[in-house]
């Protein structure tokens, strides 16, 4: 389900009235079931995945920090993963139909599909086994059990990454260099979906199991909990990553939703909804137009679709944050800060506190950190910068253009590490004379994302060259951008502007109603204007 | 490994000496505010941006972009007067009885010259016009609707067939109209713009096909119509039973009309029926048999061939595989015309759809693509006729 759909609109309102009509456990299940329905939709058997990520670590995170499960939770984590198993595995829901009265094909409705049988019967196996070797792995010395689960957990979690998101890419690019060198491989290419949000909510998993190994937190007692800290829906599949220290208590502590949530969250989604669906998908067509041909592009064109590809993306993936932490706060619960006005940076570091900040700082604290950070020899430092940065990139999408967007990026920040040294000040002054430092840092974020953007190696060997040296021809074959994109930039700008000026992210609540008034009238009327966009999918969904 | 220092923020912000809580009377006055200039804004929108009263004069982009979700109905009151040189020209064209066909040829001016019988749309008229910009002695008679499908190019052919002495008949396939088989007229298909003529369904029933004809012949069976509201609702209720792009949402009249907001609010819907109707019978693989469209498809060309030929003609198809269907009516059809034996000039080997620097912003072929269409088109004349080659290219 996505944010700016119908069926959104109808489900958030339902979930809303449950909510409130509902409190303690009960009230839990509301968010529980809201979760699984809102990920279901897209794909039913998908959720079997996400009860494997909730159970393994619940389970490693118990295993880590007490070295024992009490009996009932291990019958409800065991209830939880083979429950999802038999429902969505082994019952295949596209068997049945809804139009035109109930049609249930009874025969492949059950067990229809062979290879999901053996997968339910394999989840079976691997409970007997982890029910079978409990009582042994309970017995293991502390330091070797705790690592143990800890290893547990990552290949877990990062098994599944590689299997739906890195298999074919490696197996593809290994297959491509084989077949150089005069070999033919055939036969391996994995015919598998990669679920939606997958790194999202496998990175929220692993923060909490890293964060249980280094004492920084308790493990989630209660299996409910904990499956709803997984998949609480408006993070669930493009962010803002949370961090379990920080949405657990949330969700354990009762919830009081106040007007404050909800004057706040509105103006969230107001504003999030304007920039996806004007502005995003307004701008979509217009980046299609010079990335997607095949045709004559000429410099011109990849300095402008470049450009509103910079605007496409801030405005597709802030706008998808904005409406997650809008929707949160309707429920009573803050999310983490996603972005904080990224184009206003006037270098790479200060960029990566700005962009992204849940990935981001997901990376500065569990891999940068661990690898040793600054504090070790400057040679280090800059390979801890480079392989954070570049495994970034690469969590963006199993592409070598990712790879490479994740190198260029690396390389900004070791550059910009050199020039001012290890302790750069951060720019103070007003933002007419921050003004000339942003336009030009922003060249270098532009052609980031020409990297981040480009079909192929090709592509960005032909754009670069374009840029460079096609500017012989002034002629723009760059699809016009909707009406709607055209209207939302200066009213984002001007937002932007005015909250970068102020330094307060609630900067519009000090302006009198009718001002408020008119700002809310904007983003409605705007994104009204963009309804006829043809709808394009979260950029970020597909990483 | 050691210990992180994680150090998240929230998105509860930092409260800003002075900043308070938002209360109750902010709230509704905000509230109230946002009504008051969203009426505002569609008050001034619908004002400034008011269509033209005269349905001659063309309408300014902004104009055109507030109309785009009237109701169909709702445009068709506005376009339709009561005699057509009031009315917006568009209503005018396209309809299967339309007495500007009267006006064309009937057969070649000169002994030498070849006269040409071509039906479709822009795109078959496009190529046609170049011919005989590059070849004088081509003369055409061009019968077609905007953005005509195959069921109106078909159907025209068919009504003309007694009406000419054209030694060549053309008829020309538009992509991104095949699945309009399955519609009576492109009012339900393109509500942005509806052109109201009309044209059969055809249907293959035991391998034969059958036609129904369309309710309305001409723009005065429409103006009758829609003068009286029991032959409109039951116009309605043919639509809604016989055509598959049929949306009430899109086509009726109502509340909706009279608010700029509410119009973009159905232009949105119905751009979201619209994708849902594409859908069903293409896909980025290409077309789907839904509703036997393909079989239909060939079989209308497969007649095409068999009449023309059978009245001492030579049949010509033109493919256009516009954008967003890279060779895909090539895919669906090329076969069964070589099967046949019926020639054919597609537009994907000059021009894939692929390319978007083949395509104006209208959605039509750049003129060096119409003109390198017509060349191509021209050289299979002269293949077939070869009496008619010109000298200097012999």
């Amino acid at each position: 389900m996505v944010f700016n759909s119908l069926a959104f609109a109808v489900f958030l309102p339902i979930v809303l009235l449950l909510y409130y009509a509902t409190k303690g456990q009960t009230q839990k299940v509301v968010l529980l079931a809201a979760g699984y329905v809102f990920y279901g939709v897209w794909d039913s058997r998908f959720l079997f995945l996400v009860s494997l990520s909730t159970v393994l670590d619940f389970c490693t995170g118990l295993m880590i920090a007490r070295g024992r499960m009490t009996l009932s939770q291990r019958l409800q984590a065991t209830a939880h993963f083979l429950g999802f198993g038999f429902f969505f595995l082994f019952l295949d829901w596209k068997q049945v139909h809804i139009e035109g009265g109930l049609h249930v094909d009874w025969g492949r409705f059950v067990g229809g599909h062979p290879f999901y049988v053996r997968l339910f019967l394999l989840a079976v196996a691997g409970v007997a086994v982890a029910h079978l070797l409990y009582p042994r792995l309970a017995k293991l010395p502390e330091a070797t059990r705790r690592k143990f689960f800890l290893c547990v957990s990552l290949v877990g979690q990062l098994g599944m990454l590689a299997v739906f998101k890195y298999a074919n890419f490696f197996v593809d690019s290994a297959a491509a260099l084989a077949g150089r060198l005069g070999f033919s491989v055939t036969g391996w290419h994995l015919h598998i979906l990669l679920p939606i949000g997958i790194s999202f909510y496998t990175f929220q998993t692993l923060s909490y199991v890293c964060d249980v190994y280094w004492r920084k937190m308790e493990p989630a007692g209660n299996l409910l909990d904990f499956a709803i800290f997984v998949s609480y829906f408006p993070p669930l599949v493009a962010g803002p990553i949370e961090r379990a220290s920080h949405l657990l208590p949330r969700i354990l502590a009762p919830r009081r939703v106040t007007l404050d949530h909800w004057c706040r969250g509105m103006f969230l989604v107001a504003q999030g909804m304007m920039k996806k669906v004007a502005l995003a998908d307004g701008l979509a067509p217009s980046v299609a137009s010079i990335y997607n041909t095949a045709g004559v592009v000429t410099g011109v064109d990849v300095a402008a679709a470049t450009l509103a590809f910079a605007v496409q993306i801030y405005c597709d993936f802030s706008g998808y944050s904005d409406i997650a932490c809008g929707c949160s706060l309707f429920f009573g619960i803050d999310l983490l800060k996603n972005f904080d006005q990224p184009y206003f940076s006037v270098n790479p570091s200060e960029f990566w506190r700005r962009w992204h900040i849940s990935l981001s700082s997901w990376l500065r604290d569990y891999l940068y950190i661990p690898l040793g950070g600054n504090k070790t020899t400057v040679g280090k430092t800059y390979r801890n910068l480079m392989l954070t940065m570049v495994l970034g990139g690469l969590w963006h999408g199993a592409a070598w253009n990712f790879v490479l967007w994740g190198f260029y990026q690396g390389l900004l920040l070791v550059v910009h590490r050199l020039v001012v040294g290890p302790r750069g000040k951060p720019f103070t002054g007003g933002l007419l004379a921050r003004l000339p430092r942003m336009a030009f840092f922003f060249i270098f974020v532009c052609y980031g994302w020409l990297l981040f953007r480009a079909n192929t190696f090709g592509q960005i060997a032909h754009f670069t060259h374009q840029l460079v040296a096609g500017f012989g021809s002034l002629a723009l074959h760059m699809k016009k951008p909707t009406f709607s994109a055209l209207a939302a930039l200066p009213v984002l700008v001007i937002l932007g502007v005015w909250q970068f000026s102020s330094g307060n992210p609630l900067y519009y609540r000090r302006a009198p109603a009718p001002v408020r008034g008119l700002i809310y009238a904007a983003f409605i009327f705007i994104t009204v204007l963009g309804t006829s966009n043809d709808p394009q999918q979260f950029i970020y969904f597909q990483f | 490994m050691t210990p992180s220092s994680s150090s998240t923020s929230s998105f509860e912000p930092p409260r800003a000496p002075g900043d308070k809580p938002a209360n109750a009377r902010g709230a509704a006055a905000a509230v109230l505010w946002t009504v008051l200039c969203l009426l505002a804004a569609d008050l001034v929108t619908s004002r400034v941006f008011r269509p033209p009263q005269k349905q001659t004069v063309e309408p300014s982009t902004l104009q055109r972009y507030f109309e785009y979700g009237r109701s169909v109905e709702g445009k068709l009151r506005l376009m339709v007067h009561p005699d057509d040189a009031s009315s917006a020209p568009i209503v005018v064209a396209g309809w299967l009885r339309n007495p500007e066909f009267a006006l064309e040829p009937k057969q070649a001016s000169q002994p030498d010259h070849l006269l040409i019988a071509a039906y479709g749309q822009s795109f078959t008229q496009h190529v046609m016009q170049n011919a005989t910009r590059l070849d004088p002695r081509i003369e055409t008679r061009l019968l077609g609707g905007p953005g005509a499908p195959l069921s109106h190019s078909y159907a025209l052919y068919q009504r003309d067939r007694h009406n000419h002495q054209a030694p060549v008949v053309v008829i020309g396939v538009l992509a991104s109209v095949l699945p309009q088989l399955a519609t009576l007229t492109p009012m339900t298909w393109g509500f942005e713009a509806p052109t109201p003529y009309m044209y059969p369904r055809y249907r293959l029933v035991r391998g034969q096909l059958q036609e129904q004809a369309p309710p309305l012949e001409t723009l005065d069976d429409l103006r009758a119509t829609l003068a009286d509201p029991s032959r409109w609702a039951a116009f309605r209720n043919l639509l809604a039973t016989e055509d598959a792009a049929y949306d009430s949402l899109t086509f009726d009249h109502d509340l909706f009309d009279r608010l700029a907001l509410g119009r973009m609010v159905r232009r949105a819907l119905g751009h979201g029926h619209q994708s849902d109707f594409t859908a069903r019978y293409h896909d980025a693989n290409g077309f789907k048999n839904q509703d036997g469209i393909l079989d239909v498809a060939r079989a209308l060309l497969l007649e095409f061939g068999r009449t023309a030929v059978a009245d001492g003609r030579l049949p010509i198809v033109l493919l256009f595989d516009d954008r967003g269907y890279p060779a895909h009516l090539d895919a669906a059809l090329a076969r069964t015309l070589d099967e046949a034996h019926i020639a054919y000039v597609s537009s994907d080997p000059i021009a894939p759809a692929s390319d978007l620097n083949n395509f104006i912003p209208n959605g039509h072929f750049t003129p060096e693509i119409d003109a390198q269409m017509a060349r191509l088109w021209l050289e299979r004349i002269y293949q077939l006729r070869p009496a008619f080659r010109p000298a200097a290219a012999h």
